[in-house]
């Protein structure tokens, strides 16, 4: 099966278990939990499914195209089921028969490995999905998202869509994958990993990306002085993708690191904080689940 | 009548260095609450794989006993009216506990007379009380981490999803959070069924075994070593990870297949260790060694589920790990472009702790105290003692340790092999974290010891300073293990260092306030320490140790070495004697300076024959003391245990004459010093 046709597959299974499915957030996130439709939809009480692709940018893990299974740019499937069903694990498993991986002939292993983002003030319970030793979906229980403790909680599923794509179609390098029958991965990402990585790595003007990560955080702090927290969500997103970018160009001690991660830390708690609030004060038929 | 009880709580996948823990903490948990209810039963049978925690309860009662219990009512005056008949308060306490007048006595308390009655108190059955019992147990049981995955209020270590519970053929009612229990358990996730249904607890490993799974932990481990030997006799081979690692992967897995592959040869000439690490730490799969120890590209792993068909299995794993290792080797290779001490100036960015600087600036300190470390030890050599120190955690900038945290020290002793820094650097950057624990030894050769007291003095001093040292049971930076780390290199090593000077110097070179303060109690917490370590490494009895860590100065090595020859003759007569005869001089001259004797005042032979014999002795006893020879030191000590004997039976010490009195005293603070070279013996407890 192809990449598209793999993303079709989960599309269409997460829409017969009722899921929203959304579309990948046009700012650039670091992975599928940035999106609103997470970060949002993790918040509040009222029940409920999403389902995306997020393409998620990490500076970081560029390799210039040359490395066969690190990538600056990867695709997640992001599934957020609140709260979680009895049979989340179930529902997972059968996803993986659905896309046509014939489970009972391999090895699948939960393996435990809790999750964090400083940067986001949240933590989680869960595993590394392995089949065959292979990672392939990060599965967590959220306990806590910008710095409030979940009622109900919530399950996020976040399959590494090249990870699957590879194991299925059997490829060494991401680059040999499929998108579609026409198109190899190659032709569409591989100079842009090229290219990015060049940007990123070597580049980028380390003076003017702190400058960028300043201006963020001032337009959210700005925002949230008029309790428009959706537009500092974005600015907390930008933030936190100049900031990466910054990593990238090895330009942050460790006490900085810390530091910078604080700030992109209380802009998401004030953002959570606010949004939460304003879901008390909506009536239902105009309270946002996302 | 008694039945048997089985407990299974199913879950989601529990961590595997937790489930032992776990799974232990609920089957006491359950004994203790069973006891708890007055419920006898048989021996308790404990059962875990990831995915369920299960106790088999042999033979519990079927009910509990019907007991009496004793109920205090009115006093006398107020249960009998004047006439001496009953009142109504005393039958109503009797009606409240389902007796009547007839049934009430009399009895003498400390606050006078009162009456009693014991009411009948019929026991209930086992099967009303486990819901209660099962469900407390569960919602309070101890574990390392607790996480909520539903909308009720139940925390466990990992989700519950399902319970089964059987007290014989009789399914018990229960309900934890939204889970029902039922008397049907399940079988592996992807090759059992998912209801097993059980008549009674005794077909529970039978009917689980039949759905791939083996709950009993032991009977998985040995199937394990079972498959393990059969790859590795063929070949000649062993697992270069040891048993703890085996014991870990059971855990993991509900039925155990070997699945065993290879990795390209090119990825041998990677360090052991990374090779290693890459393999159980990123994939969970067991390296191999050839009959030599070397290395081989032969792997070992483990598929949960059938042994049959798995040949795809072993193509994924393979070609995991190759990734894996071509990562390992594209950090290492990319760490060796520039040689080791070229990564010291990055040192500078990397926080040691907020207030305490840069790692850089925790190196240059550790160089001086290092300095004034190998001055004063025996064959150390300053200069390589301080390359040592100065590499010693050039590492942390690496990216193999970046991906490798544990690898620290290992790798950057390996790079400095490399770069063709001396073995004696190389082993001293290799060894310097030891003890890394307590079953870990401490480094052996001189300049790895001098790198590692340097770098745990540091920290400790630091932490003190900026007021992290540990306390109760908070001990975020592992300063305990600093602690019990250098004292057990210096008494192992047999090191005669006096860490005092080694701590105040230490000091010297923090310019910040509170510094005074913190060498004080720093060298307060190692004398706390010494008397632990010495307690429970060393095996020496409370006592001793108390006899010996006594004075001031901290000189590890030659405390362990009192304690010991004192501890060898603790149990003989004699030292009863000889701790009687000095817990005797130490009385009598307690609050007293020691002042001049003057033999020419003598009135009785004792008095002269005791002097004369520790004149005598006194020089071996100093030289005994200065060759630290605490054994024979002690022998000849209780050589003076008749003169002082008899000296005590015929001489007054308190006489009545002032100049004959102020003699005599000064006389036993001459006596009592040979003894104190071994300790306060009045500490030592004797039958």
């Amino acid at each position: 099966m192809n990449l598209q046709g793999l993303i079709a597959k989960f599309e269409e299974y997460w829409r017969k278990q009722g899921c929203l499915v959304i579309q990948p957030y046009d700012v650039e996130t670091g992975a599928g939990t940035f999106n609103p439709g997470t970060f949002f939809g993790s918040l509040g009480s009222d029940p409920l499914k999403v389902a995306y692709v997020e393409p998620s940018r990490r500076p970081p893990d560029g390799r210039y195209g040359k490395n066969p299974i690190r990538v600056r740019q990867h695709h997640q499937y992001q599934v957020v089921l609140k709260p979680p069903p009895e049979k989340s694990q179930e529902l997972y498993l059968e996803s993986l028969e659905y896309i046509g991986i014939d489970l009972a002939a391999h090895d699948v292993r939960f393996v435990d490995d809790n999750w964090e983002s400083p940067s986001l003030g949240a933590r989680g319970t869960g595993w590394e999905v392995w089949i065959d030793g292979l990672e392939i979906t990060q599965f967590t229980y959220f306990q806590r998202v910008g710095g409030i403790d979940l009622d109900p909680v919530c399950v996020e599923l976040a399959y590494g869509l090249e990870r699957i794509a590879t194991f299925i179609q059997d490829t060494e390098s991401v680059y040999d994958l499929d998108w579609n029958d026409q198109f190899s991965y190659r032709r569409i990402f591989q100079e842009k990993e090229r290219q990015f990585s060049s940007y990123n790595f070597d580049l980028a003007s380390v003076d003017d990306n702190q400058e960028l990560f300043k201006i963020a955080e001032r337009e959210a702090k700005k925002c949230l002085e008029e309790n428009l927290f959706y537009p500092a969500y974005d600015m907390t997103l930008k933030a936190a993708h100049y900031f990466n970018i910054l990593l990238a160009r090895n330009a942050i001690s460790v006490t900085e690191r810390e530091k910078y991660i604080r700030g992109i830390r209380n802009l998401a708690e004030a953002v959570a904080s606010q949004y939460v609030k304003s879901l008390e004060d909506t009536p239902d038929e105009r309270r946002p689940i996302i | 009548m008694s039945e048997d009880l089985l407990f299974e709580l199913g879950t989601e996948e529990i961590p595997p260095a937790f489930l032992p823990e776990v799974a232990e903490n609920l089957e006491e948990d359950l004994r203790e609450s069973l006891k708890g209810e007055r419920l006898d039963f048989g021996e308790t049978e404990l059962f875990y794989t990831p995915r369920r925690l299960a106790v088999r309860i042999k033979d519990l009662q079927e009910r509990q006993e019907d007991r009496l219990e004793k109920h205090r009512g009115p006093s006398e005056g107020i249960g009998l009216d004047e006439d001496g008949n009953y009142t109504i308060a005393a039958k109503k306490f009797a009606q409240g506990h389902g007796a009547t007048e007839d049934d009430l006595y009399l009895e003498e308390t400390e606050d006078g007379t009162y009456f009693f009655v014991d009411e009948k108190v019929e026991g209930k059955k086992a099967g009303e009380l486990l819901p209660d019992l099962l469900s407390s147990v569960t919602k309070n049981l101890e574990q390392p981490e607790k996480m909520r995955w539903d909308d009720s209020s139940v925390r466990f270590i990992r989700p519950i999803r399902w319970i089964t519970c059987l007290l014989g053929s009789k399914e018990v009612g229960l309900a934890i959070g939204h889970v029902k229990a039922s008397g049907i358990t399940r079988g592996h996730r992807l090759h059992g069924s998912e209801q097993v249904a059980l008549d009674n607890p005794g077909q529970y490993e039978e009917k689980l075994k039949g759905n791939y799974v083996i709950p009993d932990p032991e009977t998985r481990l040995e199937k394990m070593e079972a498959q393990v030997s059969k790859v590795t006799t063929g070949v000649g081979a062993s697992m270069a990870s040891g048993q703890e690692f085996l014991e870990l992967l059971s855990n993991t897995l509900e039925y155990p297949a070997i699945v065993s592959g290879s990795f390209p040869d090119k990825f041998l000439d990677l360090p052991a260790e990374l090779l290693f690490k890459t393999l159980t730490g990123e994939a969970r799969l067991i390296p191999l060694l050839d009959s030599e120890g070397e290395p081989i590209s032969t792997f070992i792993g483990f598929r949960d589920g059938p042994g049959d068909e798995t040949d795809r299995v072993k193509q994924g794993y393979e070609s995991v790990i190759n990734a894996r290792l071509r990562d390992s080797k594209f950090f290492f290779s990319h760490d060796r472009e520039r040689p080791l001490d070229e990564y010291l100036g990055e040192l500078k960015s990397v926080t040691f702790q907020e207030k305490l600087g840069s790692i850089h600036d925790k190196v240059d300190r550790m160089r001086k105290v290092a300095e004034q470390l190998s001055s004063t030890l025996d064959g150390a050599d300053a200069e390589l003692a301080d390359r040592t120190v100065q590499l010693s955690k050039a590492d942390l900038v690496t990216e193999v340790v970046d991906e490798f945290p544990s690898l620290e020290g290992t790798i950057g002793a390996y790079y400095a092999e490399l770069d063709g820094e001396p073995g004696e650097v190389v082993q001293g950057i290799r060894q310097h974290y030891r003890p890394r624990n307590t079953q870990d030894d401490p480094p052996e050769n001189k300049t790895a010891i001098v790198a590692s007291i340097s770098d745990k003095l540091d920290t400790l001093l630091g932490s003190f300073i900026i007021g992290e040292e540990p306390s109760g049971t908070r001990d975020p930076y592992g300063l305990r293990r600093k602690t019990d780390g250098i004292i057990r290199t210096l008494i192992d090593r047999e090191i005669n260092l006096d860490i005092s000077d080694l701590i105040e110097y230490a000091g010297t070179l923090y310019e910040m306030e509170g510094t005074g303060e913190a060498v004080e109690s720093l060298k307060g917490y190692f004398r706390e320490r010494l008397e632990r370590v010495l307690e429970r490494v060393y095996d020496i009895q409370y006592d001793v140790v108390n006899a010996v860590s006594t004075g001031e100065g901290l000189n590890f090595y030659d405390s362990y070495l009192r304690a010991t020859a004192l501890e060898s003759f603790k149990e003989k007569q004699t030292m009863k004697n000889l701790v009687d005869s000095f817990t005797r001089i130490v009385n009598i001259t307690e609050g007293r300076e020691k002042g001049e004797v003057n033999p020419e005042v003598f009135q009785l032979p004792q008095e002269k024959d005791l002097w004369n014999r520790i004149t005598e002795k006194m020089e071996v006893l100093e030289e005994l003391a200065r060759e630290q020879s605490y054994g024979e030191m002690t022998e000849e000590i209780l050589d003076l245990k008749d003169p002082i004997d008899e000296y005590f039976d015929n001489v007054m010490v308190m006489a009545d004459d002032e100049d004959q009195r102020e003699n005599r005293i000064n006389f036993l603070l001459n006596v009592k010093e040979p003894f104190l070279k071994l300790g306060d013996l009045s500490k030592i407890v004797t039958e």
